[in-house]
């Protein structure tokens, strides 16, 4: 597991169990036991490739999401996650797409936080 | 080790991990075949291909070809057979738009055959990616809609990929008729898939125009309009490429891959390396080990 790696993963919603249970379910993340106990309103997750993130939870739903609120996880293998996830129902908002990090599509939790599922491809040592 | 599927849409994979094998008159759906280790070689008509790593090949449906594995080491190989109506749909796709694909979802006037340059393309990037991950799948008999989800990938990235080696690049010669620009193009590109094909052996300018039928200076001229680069510059690049394949996939000595590849000393080969990757390849086995 990438202990080093932390993102600062900010959920805008006002229902943590359910939220969580969401990451945990639909996203695979597992949640961190850790003695070093997080901040009041955060929890330490960590996904299949062994990312840890450190999830707030405030605010409440949000009504219209931009570019700028979405976030990025990592995915090994893009096409097999985007035929799971559409298999569970969850809210796909993009079909696959090649961006310059690798192959990725969007989906959406119950609150529109999006999430960006990245399998991340080396171009540089072909 | 062979493995063979046909999917529900009569889309086939083919798998072969041997260090020998021949098929003599083949004649398939629109193929594409891609060596992962060791090479492979196909003769269609008169002409002789190697397929090695980092290159894949595209035969068009019906043509006719022999396939043939000798190797030292184990040659890994993978083939992806598009069945005619998966490609029909493909295209039509591909290549109508949002308004028209709801209007008329099936293509009325789809006939005849989708055909494609029969050369050597680079097997890098997505492609690759995408071609790793369905060789796991298939090995690992996965669902066939996910095996379809990465043969439909491959075909898209395959069409982005056609319109970037061939397209654009042919667009680069300045004939005005649009046949005998295509006919040049042709030649040019049996000129580099012989060097891709024969990188290891000791080829002359003379011996690729003479594959290309074009004269040593009009494949000269002719291929640095397409490739930026002259035939030579090209093979070195092939040559350099490939050690480095082989100084991050295998344990051969750096003696031995400066020979498998087609250098002959071994300091001429060193001081290139380092040109083109900045990086002796002492240290570049070192860093990718």
């Amino acid at each position: 597991m990438n202990k080093n790696v932390l993102y600062d993963t900010r959920l805008q919603l006002n229902e943590p169990k359910l939220a969580l249970d969401f990451l945990i379910r639909n996203l695979g993340f597992v949640i961190q036991d850790d003695t070093d106990s997080p901040k009041v309103g955060t929890v330490k997750v960590y996904d299949r490739t062994g990312s840890i993130y450190e999830v707030c939870f405030h605010g409440s739903k949000i009504e219209n999401n931009t570019a700028n609120n979405k976030i990025v996880i990592h995915t090994s293998d893009c096409l097999q996650e985007y035929r799971q996830m559409a298999l569970k129902g969850i809210l796909i908002i993009t079909k696959p797409y090649y961006a310059p990090e690798g192959l990725a599509f969007e989906i959406s939790d119950y609150w529109n936080n999006r999430y960006i599922m990245l399998e991340k491809r080396d171009y540089t040592d072909q | 080790m062979k493995t063979f599927k046909i999917l529900y849409n009569q889309n086939k994979l083919h798998s072969e991990i041997t260090t020998e094998a021949r098929y003599t008159d083949q004649k398939d759906e629109l193929s594409l075949h891609a060596v992962f280790n060791g090479s492979e070689s196909y003769t269609i008509g008169k002409r002789t291909v190697n397929v090695f790593p980092g290159n894949f090949l595209m035969l068009n449906a019906g043509t006719c070809y022999d396939r043939a594995i000798y190797s030292d080491a184990m040659a890994n190989t993978f083939a992806i057979y598009f069945s005619s109506k998966f490609l029909l749909d493909f295209q039509y796709g591909y290549s109508s738009s949002d308004r028209k694909l709801l209007d008329e979802p099936m293509d009325k006037d789809a006939a005849g055959a989708i055909t494609f340059l029969e050369t050597l393309y680079p097997c890098k990037g997505d492609i690759k990616y995408n071609l790793l991950h369905l060789i796991d799948h298939f090995n690992e008999n996965a669902d066939e809609l996910l095996l379809d989800d990465y043969i439909y990938h491959t075909l898209l990235l395959f069409y982005r990929l056609y319109d970037k080696e061939v397209l654009n690049k042919s667009n680069r010669l300045g004939a005005s008729n649009a046949g005998t620009r295509d006919e040049l193009f042709k030649r040019v590109t049996r000129a580099k898939d012989f060097m891709l094909s024969n990188y290891s052996q000791d080829i002359s300018l003379d011996d690729i125009s003479r594959q290309s039928c074009l004269s040593t200076t009009h494949l000269f001229r002719t291929f640095k309009q397409i490739y930026n680069c002259s035939p030579h510059q090209y093979l070195i690049q092939t040559r350099l490429d490939n050690a480095r394949h082989m100084l991050k996939c295998t344990n051969y000595s750096l003696n031995e891959i400066v020979n498998m590849v087609g250098f002959t000393c071994p300091s001429t080969f060193i001081k290139l390396f380092k040109n083109k990757f900045q990086l002796t390849p002492g240290t570049y086995r070192n860093n990718v080990a």
